[in-house]
């Protein structure tokens, strides 16, 4: 996984353990989460809701409520520590060269500013020049996302535009202060089904026109594949597998994985109009035992998975997975399926 | 067999019921015991005066005008708050003015519950012009000058207990109707009200059986925070001299009798000041306290 | 936009026309007017004299329609004790109310804003307690003891304040005070909820991943949504004080229009008192209208509607 040059490594993240403060004690949200993602390239981060892809991000992004901490090895962006940066060093980075597209775009924009103002001021709070280059930065980055009449947008306010518009604007807005890394959670998840395709394709061209890194969170396995250069399973808290995409839908190695593909409607033999589902439900943080964390849904486990915790195993380069079982038995058992 | 707990019945029991839920709560809610200590020791001691209070609170004695209280110099035990102008024992008079303010505020809080209850309900139900009327009838009320509209009421019909409870009662309707009418219109949104409507259940049957027991709890909580409202404003007429009439001893005119001597005799307009503002704080901590607890899970 | 001026116009309009029947009929309700203008000992023609010249002898309909004619005109009629203009009444005394209600808000919004700002950003912490502590204070505290507390306090312990009259400006101080506490509470919790709702809200959340600084956040982002209903709610406060500062006027002796209905009220000078209730819902009907057109100003969903 670190074959290529650390310069062009943008964000690397190494055993990241979120917590959140309760009543009964400090739940653990995320498990020793480990990635790393690189210039121009695109990371998944896969799994069902509830299995603490979002908590990375916002843990990324410095936003966790007040009520969970973070400890990792590292977290490194860009050659910054993130981890103990103050909150004023922290929010010179935000924004600027790291920024976040939310789910909904009916609720990330100001009901009462319009949307110039929302553009502009992320553009100039972080010194990118005064209001008239911002708002000229704005009305180009608005032409290059597909809003026409881009100047005269911005005097609207987000409740006249269409969901997939604010949208547009949102990912205009996160690349104002042209960002080395956007993380994307879920971006499309709110939208029609015929503006998802337009807008993740969208996503896709200004990626590789600005050489971002990007993250992109989400639960679509459909996405991943058309999108993704690399994925990572995320399950309970835990990186379960992760590969680059290629590999990972060639032949996925933890049973967890293997389960999220067969409920791909279409995927397998035709005639085979089964349609899969994986039983059971994610454990909440107070109901997960020590040793695997999807033992309680695996089809294929053991009493040993209840013992210690899993190591995360690498098999070829770029990919690893956490199951004690061996690799020869975790890939026959998904080619006969 | 018949004894023997099944397991479904075990997990049944996992799950108080929303009341013994807010039982649990309310034990470790201590805004909620101090408010109901002061509003209960408020009414022992409205409804025992006449037993507890030392001496009538309407007997006059020119020899023994404004005695001291029994902290201060030349004080006794015969006056505990010592006597006011007409040599009128104060806490007998305080004892009895806890009945005047007991009866109004409840009162009051009770017959404006009904009223705006009654409004909002019919409003949030039927909906269409029966709520624009309500809808109205709010914003008119809203437009006149309460206070203004309740000192001419009582020039007009007298400052009896009846007259005045009743007069702030038709203050008071208006916030019960409007948060009835909210919350009938949220319960009528459930899908169960769609269902008793479906088996035909009467609309007498689902308003006073399913849209009731309902809102009754906001209904309860509105009708504390009026309580409180409304004692304030009786003192507060009463010391306008267009409320209570003397000698009948409102708290509010105990500190208005008090006025004139309020640089020689500061603790006779403190003690019946501190009073109303006692019992009002306890029953806002009673009011709050009965939100909290009977809130949803997590919910603040 | 323009709909919705005349719909809140037009609902307004009824508004004022219901108060003006209602504060009409109150004082018709008053037992017989003519027996109590004449005096006690007045004879049975003199009654009938008094009826007649004060109109009391025609039906209440077309009494009432004389009065609304005659008002619509600029006419409230005249005092039945001092023969004054009521017009002129008003306008001699509303100006005292209207500095003590209007310093009086000023005051409560300049304390009670920052403070639900602060509480529901540090929500459960020391100032978030001794925010809902203060709000718990100002409104069970009974506002006319209150006011004889300050004047006990300020005026004669300390001497730092007089206490009865508007000869200076410092009278106004205390009973601005008085007034203030009364209103501060709702005004605090208001915006401490709606800071509440608001800094939960994925906007704000995305205000923070712009790196904006906190205090751009909270009061660009967080207040400015959270504010909307602290304006409906200052209008009606306003209003409010208008009408309720008769208590306050009575302690500190002020000669405002609370006063001026007060003394009406107990010599049922009618034309007075009706028209003071007529002339104080029209205030609290334009007050509010205003809050809509500001509200309207601040929510560009409800301006581009």
């Amino acid at each position: 996984m670190t074959s290529s040059p650390a310069s062009e490594t943008v964000l690397d993240v190494k055993n990241l353990n979120v917590y959140i403060k309760t009543a009964v004690g400090p739940l653990q949200a995320t498990k020793d989460v480990s990635f790393q993602v690189r210039r121009g390239e695109t990371l998944a981060i896969v799994g069902e809701s509830g299995c603490g892809k979002t908590i990375t991000s916002l843990a990324l992004m410095g936003l966790l409520p007040k009520a969970a901490f973070v400890q990792a090895e590292s977290c490194n962006f860009a050659g910054t520590e993130l981890q103990g940066l103050t909150r004023s060093q922290l929010s010179r980075i935000r924004g600027k060269s790291m920024s976040m597209i939310f789910q909904d775009p009916m609720t990330s924009l100001n009901p009462v500013y319009t949307i110039g103002d929302q553009l502009a001021e992320v553009y100039v709070k972080h010194g990118m020049g005064n209001k008239r280059a911002a708002r000229e930065r704005a009305i180009m980055l608005l032409e290059r996302v597909g809003i026409k009449n881009a100047a005269e947008r911005l005097s609207y306010y987000p409740h006249q535009l269409s969901g997939g518009l604010r949208q547009r604007v949102v990912i205009a807005m996160a690349l104002m202060c042209g960002p080395q890394l956007i993380i994307a959670d879920e971006p499309t998840t709110a939208l029609d089904v015929t503006v998802q395709a337009r807008t993740l394709a969208l996503l896709g061209e200004l990626q590789r026109e600005f050489g971002l890194a990007l993250i992109l969170i989400t639960h679509d396995l459909g996405i991943v594949a058309s999108m993704a250069d690399r994925v990572a399973v995320m399950y309970a808290g835990c990186v379960v597998e992760a590969a680059t995409t290629e590999e990972l839908f060639r032949s996925p190695l933890h049973p967890y994985t293997q389960g999220l593909m067969r409920c791909i409607p279409g995927r397998h033999k035709a005639g085979d109009s089964h349609l899969h589902t994986i039983p059971g439900m994610v454990p909440s943080l107070v109901e997960i035992r020590p040793g695997c964390v999807f033992q309680n849904r695996c089809a294929m486990a053991i009493e040993r998975c209840g013992g210690s915790d899993i190591e995360l195993r690498d098999v070829e380069e770029a990919h690893s997975f956490r199951c004690i079982m061996p690799q020869a038995e975790l890939a026959s058992s998904w080619l006969h399926s | 067999m018949a004894s023997a707990p099944t397991a479904t019945n075990t997990q049944e029991m996992d799950y108080p019921s929303p009341w013994q839920n807010a039982w649990e709560r309310s034990k470790t809610h201590i805004g909620l015991q101090i408010g109901f200590s002061i509003v209960l020791l408020a009414a022992l001691a409205a409804i025992f005066a006449p037993l507890i209070a030392p001496a009538d609170p309407y007997a006059q004695s020119l020899t023994s005008r404004l005695l001291p209280a029994v902290w201060q110099p030349n004080g006794s035990w015969d006056h505990i708050l010592g006597t006011d102008a007409y040599g009128r024992d104060v806490l007998s008079r305080l004892l009895y003015g806890t009945q005047v303010t007991m009866i109004v505020g409840f009162g009051a809080a009770v017959v404006s519950g009904i009223v705006g209850s009654v409004l909002g309900i019919l409003g949030g139900y039927f909906g269409g012009k029966v709520d624009a009327v309500v809808i109205f009838l709010i914003n008119v009320k809203l437009a006149m000058p309460g206070v203004l509209i309740a000192l001419s009421l009582v020039s007009i019909f007298g400052g009896s207990l009846i007259s005045i409870t009743v007069i702030l009662a038709l203050l008071f309707w208006d916030r019960f109707a409007v948060v009835a009418r909210t919350a009938t219109q949220q319960v009528c949104a459930n899908e169960y009200i769609a269902a008793a409507e479906c088996v035909g259940a009467s609309r007498t049957w689902i308003i006073f059986r399913e849209i009731l027991p309902n809102i009754a709890n906001q209904i309860i909580i509105i009708g504390s925070l009026e309580m409180a409202i409304a004692i304030l404003v009786e003192a507060a007429l009463s010391f306008l001299g267009l409320g209570i009439q003397p000698p009948t001893p409102s708290w509010g005119i105990l500190v208005s009798e008090a006025r004139a001597f309020m640089f020689l005799k500061p603790h006779l307009i403190v003690i019946p000041g501190m009073a109303i503002f006692i019992l009002v704080i306890g029953i806002n901590l009673l009011g709050d306290g009965i939100r909290d607890v009977t809130a949803p899970q997590g919910r603040n | 936009m323009l709909k919705y001026i005349i719909k809140r116009l037009a609902i307004a309009i009824l508004v004022i026309i219901a108060v003006s029947v209602i504060s009409f009929a109150l004082l018709r309700l008053s037992g017989n007017l003519a027996q109590s203008l004449a005096g006690e000992g007045a004879t049975q023609q003199q009654i009938a004299e008094i009826e007649k010249l004060y109109g009391l002898d025609k039906p209440l309909v077309s009494q009432y329609m004389d009065w609304v004619v005659k008002v619509l005109q600029g006419d409230m009629g005249r005092s039945l004790f001092t023969n004054e203009p009521v017009f002129r009444m008003i306008v001699d005394h509303i100006g005292v109310t209207a500095i003590i209600a209007s310093l009086a808000l000023t005051l409560a919004i300049v304390i009670a804003i920052p403070l639900g700002v602060f509480a529901g950003v540090y929500k459960n912490s020391w100032l978030d307690r001794l925010a809902l502590g203060t709000a718990v204070f100002g409104s069970a505290i009974p506002n006319f003891w209150f006011a004889l507390v300050l004047i006990y306090v300020f005026g004669v312990q300390l001497r730092m304040l007089p206490i009865s009259g508007n000869a200076t400006w410092q009278h106004y101080i205390l009973p601005a005070i008085t007034l203030a506490t009364g209103v501060m509470p709702q005004i605090m919790r208001l915006t401490r909820a709606g800071m509440l709702d608001t800094l939960d809200a994925e906007y704000v959340k995305m205000a923070w991943a712009k790196g904006l600084n906190p205090m751009t956040v909270f009061f660009k982002h967080a207040l400015r949504n959270a504010i909307l209903p602290v304006v409906a709610l200052s209008a009606v406060s306003l209003g409010f004080l208008l009408g309720g500062s008769v208590i306050v006027e009575a302690v500190f002796a002020l000669n405002g229009i609370g006063s001026l209905a007060y003394h009406a009220i107990k010599q049922a000078d009618f034309p007075v008192v009706q028209s003071i209730l007529l002339f104080l819902s029209c205030i609290y009907v334009v007050l509010t209208f205003l809050a809509d057109l500001i509200n309207a100003r601040l929510d560009p969903r409800i301006r581009l509607r």
